[in-house]
């Protein structure tokens, strides 16, 4: 039963991230933002290092591109309520369907891993192609990447930032207002504190400790390391640990806001006429 | 013309009426690019790169309070308003569509300029940044020319938005990084060996990129007016086409909109 909900509504969400426009327009849509993206970074590794390294641009660039994974789920789940309680006026009955709503969440947050996962392709032959032309290499050999590591940390990483989703979703459960701030913040937050561009070492010592408590700082580490042809064990078990703590939280989190919701009658509350 | 600045002004008294009543959208306005701010000054850091760049990504940073601004409270307005069913209302009235977004312009241009001196200001407070102004004079000609102009371009993309239905946040969502990447919010752009002249051509057709460039020559590189002349000519021309081109554009949209029924259609 999950898996059909959780099927059916990675039917759904790839229906209604990708059906507002033409097939044409969607794919230069989920290519060129992600694309801009990370030549933007490109750039400022160009501009602001006087002698090139190798090292740290493919750092900041890998950080970059699987950086599209968080950033699409996170904001895509952080719209989901709203969406489906007064844009489409889904919710009630996706509500009515027995123990469906925590399954749904969980295939729109696949269905956005799928539309990330182009993103991230195209994003890392093209950039890299790009800024091999400038000298900057990737250092990237498909031979010698440790595949297993590397599949191990997208499974991990998709998990967890699906879980990182829900507690967006159960705080939009309770509110109608913050849907679009919420996510804007955290998927700020998480670039600023998750050694995206630059490693955390870099922040001051108490926030330094905190970027080590998301999922995200150590699924970019373990990504490295495994498009690097190595294997660390501190960033799997690491990685293992903060999306198990992110999963109860977020379980937590959304019984309690589900809970709540249906005791304050707010399910299909909407804001809009 | 008296109906018309009434118009304008009960549209701009919702836009700053709305920083009080929902003040933790404005804070979010102001933490939210000081998040991208930071990680990108810190990155510049980790390269040692020249300190004047820092400056420039918090510059940057406050002009894109008013690109979103543009994209977000302007172009997507009239989306917005028909979701909310406001645009009904807007339409049956007997006032002039041009004053409504006047009025949204300014309301917008008022506390976004708000909050984009608070990103600076916050800017410099956390990070190594020193700005200083030799030609008072050029920026208040640059930023008045910069804002009119970004303003055009949210008027005209609103007057474009009118005929969108779902498509108009994706459509927005678009113009964010690639818009960035051309405008050099993070990087300058015209002084850039790594991009091509013809880029940088079709950059400048975007208000954002000549405002960042003329308002960091001037406040971080100790420009005079004449270091920004050409910015002051290319802004001034994006004026006289956007401005009048949204007017136009109003009109024809709003016609097409009514033909063709999809003003008042939601869920599209």
């Amino acid at each position: 039963m999950a898996m059909r909900i959780i099927k059916e509504s990675i039917w759904i969400g790839w229906k209604i991230e990708s059906n507002w426009t033409d097939p044409f327009i969607f794919f230069s849509y989920i290519i060129v933002k992600p694309l801009a993206y990370v030549i933007i970074i490109g750039l400022i590794f160009l501009i602001g290092s006087e002698v090139v390294n190798n090292e740290y641009f493919s750092y900041s660039f890998i950080g970059a591109v699987f950086f599209i994974y968080p950033l699409t789920m996170i904001i895509s789940l952080g719209y989901l309520i709203h969406e489906d309680r007064a844009k489409y006026e889904v919710l009630k009955n996706i509500y009515i369907a027995p123990n469906a709503i925590k399954f749904y969440i969980i295939g729109r947050a696949l269905a956005s891993a799928i539309n990330a996962s182009v993103s991230v392709i195209i994003s890392i032959v093209v950039g890299g192609f790009i800024f091999s032309n400038f000298g900057l290499g990737l250092d990237l050999e498909l031979d010698i990447i440790n595949y297993l590591l590397l599949i191990i940390s997208l499974i991990l990483g998709i998990v967890a930032f699906s879980f990182m989703g829900m507690i967006l979703t159960s705080i939009n459960l309770l509110t109608n207002k913050l849907q679009f701030s919420l996510s804007e913040y955290s998927s700020g937050i998480l670039f600023l504190f998750s050694g995206v561009v630059f490693p955390p070492t870099m922040l001051p010592e108490p926030l330094y400790l905190f970027s080590y408590s998301f999922p995200t700082t150590h699924f970019l580490e373990l990504v490295r390391v495994s498009l690097n042809g190595s294997f660390a064990l501190s960033p799997l078990i690491n990685m293992i640990i903060t999306t198990s703590i992110t999963i109860v939280i977020s379980i937590m989190l959304f019984n309690h806001a589900d809970n709540r919701a249906r005791e304050l009658g707010i399910i299909d509350r909407k804001a809009e006429y | 013309m008296i109906n018309d600045l009434r118009v304008v002004y009960a549209r701009a008294y919702v836009r700053l009426k709305g920083l009080i009543r929902e003040p933790h959208w404005s804070i979010a306005e102001v933490i939210i690019p000081l998040l991208s701010i930071s990680a990108y000054i810190y990155m510049y850091e980790a390269m040692n790169a020249a300190d004047h760049l820092l400056a420039f990504v918090a510059i940057g940073g406050a002009m894109l309070a008013f690109w979103s601004n543009v994209l977000w409270g302007m172009s997507s307005q009239f989306y917005w308003e028909k979701e909310t069913g406001n645009l009904t209302q807007y339409m049956v009235a007997p006032i002039s569509r041009m004053a409504i977004l006047v009025g949204m312009a300014i309301g917008g241009m008022l506390n976004t300029t708000l909050r984009a001196c608070s990103i600076i200001f916050i800017g410099m407070l956390l990070f190594p940044i020193q700005l200083s102004l030799i030609d008072p004079f050029a920026l208040v000609i640059i930023f008045i020319l910069s804002i009119s102009a970004l303003y055009g371009l949210g008027m005209l993309f609103a007057s474009l938005f009118l005929l969108y239905g779902r498509e108009a946040s994706h459509i927005a969502d678009l113009l964010q990084e690639p818009i960035f990447l051309l405008s050099g919010l993070y990087y300058p752009i015209f002084n850039n060996r790594f991009i091509p002249d013809i880029v940088k051509m079709a950059a400048s057709i975007i208000p954002l990129t000549l405002a960042i460039d003329g308002l960091r020559i001037l406040l971080v590189l100790n420009g005079r007016f004449e270091d920004v002349t050409m910015h002051i000519i290319g802004l001034s021309i994006l004026v006289a086409i956007l401005l009048p081109l949204a007017r136009k554009a109003l009109h024809k949209l709003e016609e097409i909109s009514k033909k063709e029924g999809r003003l008042t259609l939601r869920w599209q």
